[in-house]
């Protein structure tokens, strides 16, 4: 028997479960009565029943209230009858198309077998379409990346990165060659010291894995050559200085045009789960640039571990595989305050020669300011704005040379008239694609990446975040829907261009500090160091125009999602002034012009899927506030630097007005 | 009522239905008839999943689009207002699946659009009272589980257990589990 009836010949009460079902009008015209029948002689049962119908009354009355009895529009119905219009116009299309009933649809038993084997195929394109990681981009794994190593530098006063790494280089028709490589890092103040094994067991460094290895290996010359020509690289394809590193990986990644990427899950030798990138230049790169790399990434903590670079050879293949052995963030007191003032080196090309030609031609006095005039001239130029033109160390006895590709043949023929007044200066252009006669002749200068099976990852941007945010804002205009929408897109765009604009410069800010963070800019001589100022004064002034721009257009919009408490261009507190020096403030500016391009990019473009609308908003404020803040007073620093070292004779009004001494 | 209108509901409740293929304007009639008789229910439990206007009507114009590409196709269809409570059903989910700005209708959007609908009328302690239990029920639906609210939602819009078993792809006795669970949740709040 079951529950239902159980009651009724018991003379008991309906079970929870039949006075639902009766109050639903469900359980059947039997069920109905004998409820009914119930209720009217149990007041307990009937008290019962008039709360589940009470209960469903408010949810309806509530229910009613937020819906409302509003009906589709009528816009949406016009919309519906078109849509529905055109799909029966396109079935008939197809239906006329359509085979007869009486002729097998794919025709002959070969036709069939043909088919079934596309099937197949694409069957098994997709299984290996989605046996890799999808629901996460690269731009996302690096930006998780750098995060993590902020925090992990963040968590300690005074940090020093020390990390220790295998680098390994495999060349056609050569045994691989390894050599091990330590670095430390002081982010705070930009300074940077790296050792080789041997060197670091003579300088008396805690070396706290790498001395125990030391008296089994000693540096050679090739194991120094090998670091020296992996710097090279790394410089030449504008990669950060760390030969593992999340941000210099994003900014290669960054300038490559329509890049082949995919991202794979993979294992560490440890069994720690790993996620790799793998991102192919799409067309053909100029010899010593990178085809192809590959950043692995240690999922549990977002620690880039394994770096491999695959470079553009003439007659072959080169790569190097960079294996961090150790990884630690100290306080600059465990370590001693000496362990950075062994860096005899300076950073700018013209004193790294090893070649005594070179430094006999010129005093490193001379060649500093050679190089500032040089780097100008490219400033000057606009060369300084993302092109991949660069003064390098030069080959074949000369001090340095222009290296690099142009987008034409009339911008090369233009950048070389511009260095003619430098002789002793080799000019090394390259246009992609335009039949570059050398390159052609010799088929050396370019190397046609191979067509990966990988999976293209462009266009993964998601819907705009700000949609319908911006939607309601432009909503408030008396005008009609479309035009709405189109001043809704226009805003977006012009915001995406700012910030494309804004990071522009901040990446010249950047390397242009670069070429200096090994070496006091007091060291530098006064017209270098004048010209100096006038460029980077050129970056910072651009940078606080089109971020303030950005700032006015957005904080009307955003500031009703997260408002920051910061005025416009007040000084937050992550921006009061500080002993910073001048290349690591600038460095800062880089960081958070690269983070708020990435916000913006998040909220406008879509590009980042795991974004929140309101932490967005609110970090972009403060982000662009603090910009303003440390440019200012990274001016201000710029300008006493300057003032106190620099003769009155060279004013960066000369400098300008200058190209050649 | 109109003739079409009505001839659709002849078709849902007498359960028979086009089986062979049709002509493209056939269908496009028939469809526009389910489409004037079932489009403000479906758009309705959109409008409570979604929280967005544009995305319930967008989706309802989905659903039905849907409809006619099965229907063409020659496929049976027994319960047209089920299948197509059921289609808008997998597009919200997948939808809600997707990165957005609004949040499926929470305690807040219905205060909110509860608020924007109240009477301006009434005296203060009336709607003092009323705020009171309107207090007590959203408390109640916030503590409503996916299902639960998706049962309720389905049953206000009309839709028998049967039919809500199959919007959902579960049982009619879990149907009745959810319904009675989430209404007693509400009972609870409301009369304690």
């Amino acid at each position: 028997m079951t529950n239902r009836t159980w009651w009724t010949h018991n003379a008991s009460h309906p079970s929870e479960r039949d006075l639902l079902l009766y109050v639903n009008g469900e359980g059947g015209a039997k069920l109905a009565r004998r409820v009914r029948d119930h209720i009217e002689g149990c007041w307990s049962c009937s008290l019962k029943r008039d709360r589940l119908a009470g209960a469903i009354a408010a949810f309806m009355r509530e229910r009613e209230t937020g819906l409302g009895a509003e009906d589709v529009s009528e816009t949406a119905d016009r919309r519906f009858q078109s849509r529905l219009r055109r799909l029966a116009q396109a079935e008939s299309t197809c239906a006329a198309s359509r085979p007869s009933p009486g002729r097998h649809p794919l025709g002959s038993p070969l036709q069939s077998i043909l088919a079934l084997g596309l099937v197949v195929a694409i069957v098994a394109l997709f299984w290996l379409r989605f046996s890799s990681v999808p629901s996460v981009s690269a731009r996302e794994i690096l930006h998780r990346t750098e995060q993590a190593e902020a925090g992990r530098i963040a968590a300690l006063n005074e940090p020093v990165v020390h990390q220790q790494f295998r680098v390994t280089r495999r060349a056609n028709g050569q045994s691989p060659q390894s050599t091990y490589l330590e670095i430390w890092r002081d982010p705070k103040n930009n300074r940077w010291r790296q050792e080789t094994q041997e060197a670091a067991a003579v300088a008396g460094v805690t070396s706290r894995n790498l001395g125990s290895k030391s008296g089994s290996r000693k540096e050679t010359g090739a194991d120094h050559l090998l670091i020296k020509e992996l710097q090279d690289v790394l410089k030449s394809n504008d990669m950060h200085q760390n030969p593992i590193s999340a941000s210099g990986f994003a900014g290669w990644r960054s300038k490559l045009k329509n890049p082949v990427e995919s991202i794979n899950e993979t294992l560490l030798e440890n069994g720690d789960k790993a996620l790799t990138i793998t991102t192919a230049a799409a067309g053909p790169v100029s010899k010593n640039l990178i085809t192809k790399a590959e950043l692995v990434v240690r999922r549990q903590d977002w620690h880039p571990v394994e770096q491999r670079l695959n470079i553009s050879e003439p007659d072959g293949f080169r790569s190097y595989d960079i294996r961090e052995t150790s990884f630690e963030v100290v306080t600059l007191g465990s370590l001693g305050a000496s362990v950075f003032e062994q860096t005899v080196l300076p950073s700018p090309l013209a004193l790294q020669t090893s070649s005594p030609d070179r430094t006999l031609s010129r005093s490193p006095v001379d060649a500093l300011e050679l190089e500032m005039t040089l780097v100008h001239l490219l400033h000057q130029a606009g060369a300084c704005l993302g092109e991949e033109v660069h003064i390098v160390e030069g080959a074949a006895g000369k001090l340095l040379e222009l290296r690099g590709v142009v987008g034409s043949s009339e911008r090369k023929q233009e950048l070389i008239r511009l260095f003619a007044e430098f002789p002793d200066v080799p000019v090394s252009l390259q246009v992609p694609g335009a039949g570059d006669a050398a390159a052609s002749a010799a088929g050396a200068e370019t190397v046609e990446v191979p067509a990966a099976a990988q999976t293209e990852t462009q266009g993964d941007h998601g819907p705009s975040l700000m949609r319908d945010h911006l939607m309601a804002h432009f909503a408030l205009l008396d005008l009609p829907r479309e035009a709405q929408r189109a001043r809704m897109v226009e805003f977006s765009n012009l915001v995406i261009t700012q910030s494309q604009s804004a990071h522009g410069h901040a990446w010249a800010l950047r390397r242009l500090f670069e070429r200096f963070n090994k070496m006091p800019l007091e060291m530098l001589p006064p017209l270098a160091l004048a010209r100096l100022q006038s460029m980077a004064q050129d970056h910072f002034r651009e940078l606080s125009i089109q971020v303030r721009r950005c700032d006015e257009m957005l904080r009307p919009i955003l500031g009703s999602l997260g408002s920051p408490e910061n005025p416009v261009g007040g000084i937050v507190a992550g921006s009061a002034p500080d002993e910073r020096s001048l290349p690591s403030r600038s460095m800062r500016v880089f960081e958070s012009v690269i983070n708020a391009d990435r916000l913006i990019h998040g909220l406008f473009a879509g590009t980042d899927l795991t974004a929140d609308l309101q932490e967005s908003s609110s970090a972009l404020l403060v982000g662009l506030t603090k910009i303003l803040g440390d440019i200012r007073v990274a001016e201000s620093q710029l300008s006493s630097l300057v003032s106190v070292l620099v003769p009155q004779v060279v004013s960066p009004q000369s400098v300008q007005a200058t190209r050649k001494d | 009522m109109g003739s079409g209108t009505k001839q659709a509901l002849a078709i849902l409740l007498g359960s028979k239905e086009i089986q062979q293929r049709r002509q493209p304007s056939e269908l496009e009639a028939r469809v526009s008839e389910f489409f004037v008789a079932f489009k403000l229910p479906v758009y309705r439990y959109l409008l409570g999943l979604l929280g967005n206007r544009d995305d319930a009507e967008e989706m309802t114009q989905e659903a039905f689009l849907s409809l006619f590409a099965t229907l063409q196709k020659g496929t049976r269809i027994d319960n047209v207002r089920a299948w197509i409570f059921r289609v808008a059903h997998n597009l919200a989910m997948n939808h809600q699946k997707r990165p957005r700005i609004v949040e499926a209708v929470e305690e807040a959007e219905w205060w909110k659009l509860s608020q924007e609908r109240s009477d301006p009328a009434s005296d203060s302690e009336q709607h003092m009272l009323r705020e009171e239990k309107r207090t007590r029920l959203l408390r109640a639906m916030k503590c409503l589980s996916p299902q639960e609210r998706h049962c309720l939602d389905l049953r206000a819009e009309g839709l028998c257990f049967r039919e809500i078993a199959e919007v959902l792809s579960i049982g009619i006795s879990t149907v009745e589990t959810f319904l009675d669970r989430g209404i007693r949740k509400i009972a609870k709040e409301i009369n304690d």
